[in-house]
């Protein structure tokens, strides 16, 4: 029994020393015997190692993380192998690292290796923005990384805080002030509003397979650690439909193929959020089992998207189209993948939804919200499907290489299996809820919001119909706000700092030499 | 042999010292295998010495068999003992990495003078730590900072004269006050022993109160210029403009030899009652510290200089030592003097590794260090730990000692000072980050021939480079000094 975190540290450390297909071959090897890992019964197991006023545990494994552990391994595989295209010497190695940490944080069993984790969390996915290596994935990269290393420095000072009022280092009994901060932390990775702007901005700026890549792990591993610390907050649950709402808003304004997709993260991270702030076993695992569905459907989209990226090298939807016929297999798993997301029944998103919507019974407000965003889905997703793949264009491409169209079939089929046998992810949720899902009621209205938003569409085509116009979010504002200060970070020579120092070294020496006076004063 | 190597770890260098100049008469090439055996002597004397403080606590030393208030005492305790360790080995490494550098970057014939002045340093400021004797730690100070000031201009650069004169007036105001603060001392109490004075200072205090206080201003003005304290850290970017790396490296040691000074005195001669309850220093140096944090990294953060935005990041780094200091509870004391170490060790690395960069591709501006992750990709790499361990990030040294550091401003609950330590932490990734992006992801694409500088000047940036990465989650192996040292300083 192994830590999988090791089994991809492992991978990363090896992978330099390879070349060729032995190199392809580890690549290939690692998630799979992660994969391996996750068949062994590993209930309740625990790693444990005491340190002078703490002890560290970095296995601790119970229903909840053993099931994100799932999902993330078999996406792992999935993407790993989805981007096996890629020559980037560094990209595997990266993209392993990142993987695995993400798989610490879902593991720790203490806030020392949490925080750890959760720090290499926010470095590692930098680094793959970074490896685009161009100006405009550097600028996404860095304001990225600035605001997950101010989410980790209010994570530390809320570790800290908890730290010297109960003496433990353990994951529980938050209270006050540390769970205030340790909320807000964990809201960054989550992208809360408004702390979400790195999601957008920097996942359509990423290579599009690391795009697919960082659709799946950072907010996920925040949606678990949430899970984990703060199920039934009810601050939490309303967070949930604000983003829900917020997010399929400024979706539907985005041209740029991969930043529509961004925003649905946010709105469909809105979802499991909500679930797990209602805190009822229903609501949790309802949270959870669309963190799996989540994670099959929008990395699958990332995919198609990623695919028709390659082939094209055209980002926006006012470019794409015509995919249809030149490569179908791209666009019929795109078009489940819309599907799913859009909650059509037999469809996997249908379910986790159905869920969510059977919580959220006694919270009116935050119901229609949520069924609002659903509505808003569909719409969005009708404009992707349509104009970045089905409408008519004359274009000159290939079908995606079979080590892309794969995994895309494999997703896919995940996608429709879930949707129709949607017991089978009961046994492995935390609590066992199943929910009878076909229901006439249940059909009748998933049905009508999905009617409505078609109409919407077909209604208001020329309206939603992409136009390349920039749309200002929050970040907008923060931009401006720090524009002095990186400013000099961009211009350091703007500074004179030999003058401001002579200054301040003047004042010292009078302060010195007035001391100088009084004490030679009193000695006389 | 054994019960004499307090004395031994400081004669070893002064000995080389003495014979370099005559061998360098007679073979050149025997200088430096000769400074490189005293520098290992001195090592090796000083494990001695730490294994023998760990086993039987704190050692005193008359110097020539005179007892301690007419004699020198030497007093090595843990505080001492891990200093010199930190200090001999590093001075090791330094010097082997010197042979390559000082060969290429060094004008015809300086070999001689460099290696005896470096070992005139490294004694010095292994004096300093042993010593027990407040007129003696005088005397060592002025031998290291005499070595100090001939030591910058080696490099020949154009301004090097006038960067080390600036640098000999700072220190020189910094010495003569510390020689005052001395004298004052002695007026008042009549000794110079250290634990005499310690004894006797409280009593003096209640009958010359304005004495004791202005030579405490003094000391810390005095070791506040030799630490580079914030503000009076301006000699330390001008004589870092100009000074070979591996100096570099040695002064960086000064600083720390700088801000061991000040906690002596502070907490081993005044005491901790006197300096944290009747005069309010201890909780002033904290805001001291605080400001260094900030002002340093953003310093650093304007420079286009590779070694001045090094050194102003010292400056921000001495800050965390000195807030250790002022905090002066168990946990932050911890952190201060920790940071002393895991400092030096990630500071020692990047200067390394940015000499490495400047004897290889020849170039200091930031701006230049474009793609050099493909050229010199250990170098880069061994960086890039150093960094981190700067910043803090998790499990590096430097996250232990800002943990620590962070711990002890909650226990004494000023949870300002966490944010500041946080705050700082982060100023210090975007001065790093920007090296860093630099060297890997904003390069052009075409790949450039290996260029990694000779395996003498790798070895030392390797070393450096995991140490700084491992002694985080080894942090067990300076803890066991530390933490005696801080439960001796604070009189528990």
């Amino acid at each position: 029994m192994i830590h999988p975190t090791l089994i991809f540290f492992a991978g990363a450390a090896l992978l330099p020393f390879l070349k060729g297909r032995a190199r392809k071959v580890l690549i290939i090897l690692v998630p799979l015997a992660a994969l391996a890992g996750t068949l062994f019964v590993r209930a309740n197991v625990e790693w444990f190692f005491p340190f002078p006023g703490f002890s560290i545990i970095p296995f601790q494994a119970d229903r909840l993380s053993l099931f994100v552990e799932r999902i993330f391994v078999l996406i792992g595989l999935l993407i790993v192998l989805y981007s096996l295209h890629v020559e980037q010497k560094a990209y595997p190695i990266v993209s392993f690292l990142y993987i695995g940490s993400s798989l610490g944080v879902v593991f720790a069993g203490d806030f020392i290796t949490f925080f750890m984790f959760w720090e290499m969390l926010s470095i590692t996915p930098a680094v793959l923005i970074w490896l685009k290596r161009d100006e405009g994935s550097f600028g996404a990269g860095l304001r990225y990384l600035l605001m997950h290393l101010v989410g980790g420095g209010i994570m530390l000072a809320g570790i800290l805080l908890h730290f010297s009022a109960t003496g433990s280092m353990a994951i529980a009994g938050l209270a006050g002030l540390p769970f205030a901060l340790i909320l807000t932390a964990i809201g960054f990775k989550a992208a809360f509003i408004p702390l979400h702007t790195w999601l957008p901005d920097a996942y359509p700026k990423a290579s599009f397979t690391a795009s697919v890549l960082l659709s799946v792990f950072t907010t996920k591993a925040a949606v678990y650690a949430l899970a984990r610390s703060f199920p039934g907050v009810e601050v939490v649950a309303y967070m949930g439909g604000v983003m829900g709402l917020y997010g399929v808003t400024l979706a539907l304004r985005q041209s740029n193929a991969r930043k529509l997709l961004s925003y649905h993260i946010i709105s469909q991270v809105g979802y499991m959020v909500a679930g797990i702030g209602i805190g009822t076993p229903m609501g949790i695992d309802g949270g959870l089992s669309h963190v799996w569905n989540h994670i099959l459907y929008k990395a699958l989209l990332f995919m198609c998207i990623g695919a028709a990226i390659y082939r094209t090298d055209k980002h926006d939807l006012t470019e794409l189209g015509g995919l249809l016929k030149k490569m179908p297999i791209t666009t019929a798993a795109c078009i489940i993948g819309a599907l799913s997301i859009s909650g059509v029944p037999l469809f996997n998103g249908f379910v986790s939804k159905a869920m969510i919507y059977e919580a959220a019974g006694n919270h009116a407000v935050l119901y229609w919200m949520l069924k609002l965003t659903a509505a808003g889905t569909f719409l969005s997703f009708c404009k992707f499907t349509y104009f970045g793949f089905l409408r008519n264009k004359e274009v000159e491409v290939r079908e995606a290489p079979l080590t892309m169209t794969i995994p895309m079939v494999i997703v896919a089929s995940l996608c429709i299996l879930g949707g129709v046998y949607p017991d089978l992810l009961t046994n492995i949720l935390p609590y066992q809820s199943s929910l009878r899902v076909f229901t006439p009621a249940k059909l009748l209205d998933a049905m009508l919001v999905l009617g409505v938003a078609g109409a919407a569409f077909i209604a208001g085509m020329r309206l939603l119909a992409p136009h390349g116009r920039e749309t200002r979010d929050f970040d907008y504002l923060y931009r401006r706000v720090a524009r002095g200060f990186l400013g000099l970070w961009r211009n350091p020579s703007a500074v004179d700092v030999r003058s401001l120092e002579s200054a301040l070294l003047l004042v010292a020496v009078m302060l010195s030499l007035f001391l100088l006076y009084v004490a030679m004063s009193f000695l006389a | 042999m054994m019960e004499h190597s307090p004395v031994l770890v400081v004669m070893a260098p002064f000995i080389g010292a003495y014979f370099i100049p005559l061998l360098g008469l007679w073979r050149k090439q025997y200088c430096y295998p000769l400074a490189a055996v005293a520098a290992g002597l001195s090592a090796l004397f000083s494990i001695i010495l730490a294994g023998s403080v760990l086993t039987q606590g704190t050692i005193r030393y008359a110097v020539g068999g005179w007892p301690a208030p007419y004699g020198i005492e030497l007093v090595v305790d843990p505080l001492s003992a891990f200093m010199c360790l930190v200090i001999s080995l590093v001075s090791l490494l330094v010097v082997a990495y010197s042979r390559d550098y000082i060969e290429k970057e060094l004008p015809e014939g300086k070999t001689t003078s460099y290696c005896t002045l470096v070992l005139l340093l490294v004694g010095g400021l292994l004096g300093v730590v042993v010593t027990g004797d407040l007129f003696n730690l005088f005397v060592m100070t002025e031998i290291f900072s005499v070595a100090a000031y001939a030591l910058v201009p080696m490099g020949g650069k154009r301004g090097s004269f006038l960067a080390s004169y600036r640098y000999l007036i700072l220190a020189s105001i910094g010495t003569s006050l510390i020689l005052l603060a001395t004298g004052y001392l002695y007026m008042v109490t009549g000794t110079l022993n250290m634990a005499d004075l310690a004894a006797r200072l409280p009593l003096a205090y209640e009958h010359h109160p304005w004495v004791v206080l202005a030579a405490l201003a003094f000391f810390l003005v005095g070791f506040g210029i030799k630490s580079a304290l914030f503000p009076l850290h301006a000699w330390l970017p001008d004589a870092y403009s100009v000074a070979p790396a591996p100096v570099l490296v040695l002064s960086t040691l000064v600083t720390k030899v700088g801000a061991y000074s000040l906690i002596r005195v502070l907490l081993t001669v005044f005491g901790f009652e006197l300096i944290a309850g009747t005069i309010p220093v201890a909780s002033a140096l904290t805001w001291v510290a605080a400001a260094a944090i900030f002002a340093g990294s953003l310093f650093a953060i304007a420079q286009t200089d590779i070694i001045k935005m090094l050194a102003y990041s010292s400056v921000a780094h001495i800050g965390y030592v000195m807030l250790g200091v002022g905090l002066a509870v168990p946990l932050g004391l911890t952190g201060g003097v920790l940071h002393i170490l895991n400092h030096t060790l990630a500071k020692a690395c990047l200067i390394l590794c940015a000499g490495a960069v400047i004897y290889g591709a020849g170039i200091r501006r930031i701006d230049d260090f474009r793609g050099l992750g493909r050229t010199m990709p250990l170098t880069t790499a061994a960086f890039t730990l150093a960094a981190a361990s700067m910043v803090g990030v998790p499990p590096t040294a430097g996250f232990m000692s800002k943990l620590y550091l962070a711990l002890g401003a909650l226990e004494t609950g000023r949870w300002v000072f966490v944010a500041i330590i946080l705050a700082g932490g982060l100023l210090t990734a975007l001065v790093y980050l920007r090296v860093i992006t630099l060297m890997y992801f904003r390069g052009h694409g075409e790949t450039l021939r290996r260029d990694e500088p000779p395996l003498g000047m790798l070895v030392p940036i390797v070393l450096l480079a995991l140490a700084s990465a491992m002694l985080g989650t080894f942090v067990g192996m300076p803890l066991s000094l530390v933490e005696p040292a801080v439960r001796l300083l604070l009189g528990m």
